[in-house]
C-alpha cells in the first residue's frame, strides 16, 4: 500500500505499468499526487494559453490560467504576445480583473502599482523615493513566463526556461494540427470567448479521452450521431474500428476517424470546411495531409498535457450539408476531482460572415456543456471519479489493454509521421498520454 | 409598438410561462415542443467581465450556451424524450425551475414580449446538493389559434463559469 507522503519518482514507475498497459487508480484521485504535477508537468512543460485572434492588436489582453496560476494573456508594444502571472508584486493581488480588455498597463487595485505591457513595474503607491533608494525595483517586475511561442496562431508559454523550444516540443504533432489549426493561408481565427465549465474529474480522463478514445464515441455519442445523420449507430462502430490513431511523438495523440462508406454523399471532403475554400486547403496542404484529412468523419487530438483540438461535420436539419466545426479546449486541473474546461471554436478567416455563423451553432450545439456530444461524455468522467475514490475502489488499475492487441500493429505506409496504429479502438495512443505523464512525474 | 397590458393578458402570459416551467421541470418535452413556434430562436449566450474603458469583444460572432433553431432544437428533444439515447439523463434529474418578476408588454397584434426571472434547481443521482443556476429572459410569445407560442427566447445567466458536467435541460 502506498503511503501518500512517500510518492517519489520510484512510485511513478509503478503507478503506471507500461508492460501490463495499465495504470493506478490513485492517479486520477489522490491530491498529493495533484500537487506533485503541478511542478512536475505544469511548470514544465508547454501550456495553451490563448489565440492570437484573441489579442489582435498592441494593449489587447486576456485573463487565462495556467493550471493553479492566474496569467495575463497580452501583445505587448514589440507586436510579440506576453504571458505575466497576474500576481502583483508588492502584495500578490490580482492586477487584472476582467475576462478581456485593451490597455496601456495593469494597475493593481489594492496600492495602485503601476506595470507596463510586458509587465515592467512603472510605479509604484504615490513616490518611489519614500523606498530611499534602498529597493532594487528591477526585481519587483511581474512574472513572466520563461517562453512564450506560437504555432499556426496558437499561443502557448512554459515557466521552464530549459524547455526545448515550441517547434520541437510540437514536433511531429505540427504536421496533424496543420489539419486542424493550418488549412488556408490566413489561417483560423476564434469565434468568441472561451466558454467554461467545471467538471468533477480528473483532468487526465477529458485529455486522454481526446487523445483519444474510439470505444466510448459509440456507446456515448452513438444515438446523437444517428439521429443527426439518420443511420444506425454500428455503422459508426465499424468506421471507428478501421479508423487510425496516431502517436505524434512527446505524448501528443490523436484519432482521425474516416466517412463510413454509406455516409460518403452525406459528408461533405473535408469535414464540411466552407465548399470555396476547399481549392486553397488542398494547395495549402501537403498532399499526404490532404490524403488524410479528405474523407476525416472527425479528427480528435490531445496535445500533451492539456490541450485538445475536436473536429467534425454536422447538420441538425436532416437537409442541409453538415457544417465543419472545430473546438479547442483546455483541461485545466482544480484539484485531483475538479477539472475546469475553457472552450473556443474557430473558423477559417477567409470563410463569409455567415459561414462563421453555421460553424459557431455547429459548434454549440456539440462540443460544449450544453452540447449534443459534450453533456454525455461528462457524465461517463464524472462516474469514473465517483467510481474509483474509495477504500476499495481506488485499489486496482484502470484499464487500457487494448493496447497489447494494437501496440505492434503500425500502419507502414501512413501518409503522417509519428506511430499509426490501425484502430481507433486501440487504447495505444490514449494510454500514451499517461506514458508522457509518467516521464515527467519521474524527473 | 410597446403598450402596457389588461390584467387578463397580464395573467395568462404569466399562466402560460407557469405551465411552461413545470413541463420543463417535469420533463415533458412532448408537450413543450408543442409550445414551440416554427420561427423558434432560443438562445443564452454566455455572460463576460468586461471593464467599462478598454472594453473589446473576441471574435465576431460570440459564445453561446444555446443557440438553437426549432430544426435543433427537435434533435435536441428527441434525444430527451428517449433517455436511452441520451447519457446525461438516462436517469432523470429532479428538476424545479422557479419563475419570477414577471413583466408583460404587448409588441404588436398578436405578439408580447415577456421579462421573467427564471431559476432552475437541478439534483442528480448521488448529488447531495442541487446545482443552481439563474437567468434574466426576455421572451418573445406570440398568441395562436392553438395558444401560445414561444417565439423567441433569450437568457442571461448569472452564472459565467457552469459548475455542473452538462446542461441537458432548458431555461
Amino acid at each position: 500500500m502506498l503511503i501518500k507522503e512517500s510518492f517519489g519518482p520510484s512510485d511513478f514507475e509503478r503507478l503506471v505499468d507500461e508492460e501490463n498497459a495499465t495504470a493506478s487508480r490513485l492517479i486520477f484521485t489522490d491530491q498529493s499526487i495533484l500537487d506533485i504535477e503541478q511542478e512536475k508537468v505544469f511548470t514544465k512543460a508547454w501550456l495553451y494559453v490563448g489565440h492570437d485572434t484573441e489579442i489582435p492588436n498592441v494593449g489587447d489582453y486576456v485573463t487565462r490560467q495556467m493550471a493553479l496560476d492566474p496569467v495575463i494573456l497580452v501583445r505587448a508594444e514589440d507586436g510579440k504576445p506576453q504571458v505575466l502571472l497576474n500576481s502583483c508584486s508588492h502584495r500578490g493581488t490580482q492586477v487584472c480583473g476582467t475576462d478581456v480588455g485593451n490597455t496601456k498597463g495593469f494597475v493593481c487595485p489594492y496600492h495602485g502599482w503601476v506595470f507596463g505591457l510586458d509587465g515592467g513595474l512603472k510605479a509604484t503607491a504615490d513616490d518611489m523615493d519614500l523606498y530611499e533608494g534602498k529597493v532594487d525595483f528591477k526585481t519587483l517586475d511581474l512574472t513572466k513566463a520563461a517562453q512564450v511561442g506560437s504555432y499556426a496562431g496558437l499561443i502557448f508559454a512554459t515557466w521552464n526556461e530549459e524547455a526545448d523550444s515550441l517547434e520541437d516540443y510540437l514536433g511531429d504533432a505540427r504536421w496533424y494540427l496543420d489539419l486542424f489549426h493550418n488549412r488556408t493561408p490566413e489561417g483560423m481565427e476564434v469565434l468568441g470567448p472561451p466558454q467554461r465549465w467545471v467538471v468533477n474529474t480528473n483532468w487526465k480522463l477529458g485529455a486522454m479521452n481526446f487523445a483519444a478514445d474510439g470505444p466510448h464515441a459509440v456507446q456515448v455519442h452513438g444515438p446523437i450521431t444517428a439521429a443527426t445523420f439518420n443511420v444506425p449507430p454500428s455503422i459508426f462502430r465499424d468506421a471507428l474500428v478501421d479508423s487510425p490513431a496516431v502517436s505524434m511523438g512527446n505524448g501528443h495523440n490523436g484519432i482521425f476517424t474516416q466517412i463510413p462508406e454509406v455516409l460518403k454523399d452525406q459528408v461533405p471532403p473535408y469535414l464540411g470546411t466552407y465548399p470555396d475554400l476547399i481549392p486553397v486547403l488542398e494547395s495549402h496542404l501537403d498532399p499526404k495531409q490532404t490524403e488524410l484529412n479528405r474523407h476525416l468523419l472527425a479528427g480528435v487530438t490531445t496535445m500533451f498535457p492539456n490541450f485538445s483540438s475536436v473536429q467534425g461535420a454536422i447538420t441538425f436539419d436532416n437537409e442541409s450539408l453538415p457544417v465543419n466545426f472545430l473546438g479547442i479546449r483546455v483541461w485545466q486541473p482544480i484539484s485531483a476531482t475538479e477539472t475546469e474546461i475553457w472552450n473556443w471554436f474557430l473558423v477559417e478567416k477567409e470563410a463569409p460572415q455567415e459561414w462563421k455563423e453555421s460553424a459557431a451553432k455547429a459548434g454549440v450545439r456539440t462540443f460544449t456543456p450544453c452540447g449534443t456530444f459534450d453533456q454525455d461524455d461528462a457524465e461517463a468522467w464524472v462516474a469514473i471519479n465517483k467510481g474509483i475514490s474509495g477504500t476499495m475502489s481506488r485499489k486496482g488499475d484502470i484499464n487500457f489493454q487494448m493496447a497489447l492487441a494494437y501496440r505492434d500493429k503500425t500502419i507502414p505506409d501512413f501518409p503522417g509521421p509519428g506511430r499509426a496504429y490501425p484502430s481507433n479502438y486501440g487504447e495505444v495512443t490514449e494510454f500514451d498520454v499517461l506514458l508522457e505523464w509518467q516521464k515527467y512525474m519521474k524527473t | 409598438m410597446t403598450s402596457t397590458v389588461s390584467e387578463t393578458e397580464y395573467r395568462e402570459l404569466s399562466n402560460f410561462l407557469f405551465a411552461e416551467a413545470d413541463l420543463l421541470s417535469d420533463h415533458n418535452y412532448v408537450e413543450w415542443e408543442k409550445l414551440l413556434a416554427e420561427d423558434l430562436h432560443y438562445k443564452i449566450p454566455i455572460p463576460q467581465f468586461l471593464e467599462q474603458k478598454g472594453a473589446r469583444q473576441i471574435g465576431t460572432i460570440g459564445t453561446d450556451n444555446y443557440n438553437d433553431n426549432i430544426d435543433s432544437m427537435r434533435i435536441r428533444l428527441n434525444l430527451l424524450k428517449n433517455p436511452a439515447t441520451t447519457t446525461s439523463e438516462r436517469v432523470r434529474s429532479l428538476l424545479n425551475h422557479v419563475v419570477g418578476n414577471v413583466l408583460v408588454s404587448k409588441v404588436s397584434d398578436n405578439e408580447y414580449e415577456c421579462k421573467s426571472t427564471i431559476t432552475v434547481h437541478r439534483t442528480r443521482f448521488n448529488q447531495k446538493h442541487p446545482t443552481t443556476i439563474s437567468g434574466r429572459r426576455t421572451d418573445l410569445i406570440r398568441r395562436t389559434d392553438i395558444g401560445f407560442q414561444l417565439v423567441k427566447r433569450h437568457v442571461k445567466l448569472t452564472q459565467a463559469i457552469l459548475m455542473t458536467s452538462n446542461v441537458s435541460y432548458f431555461f
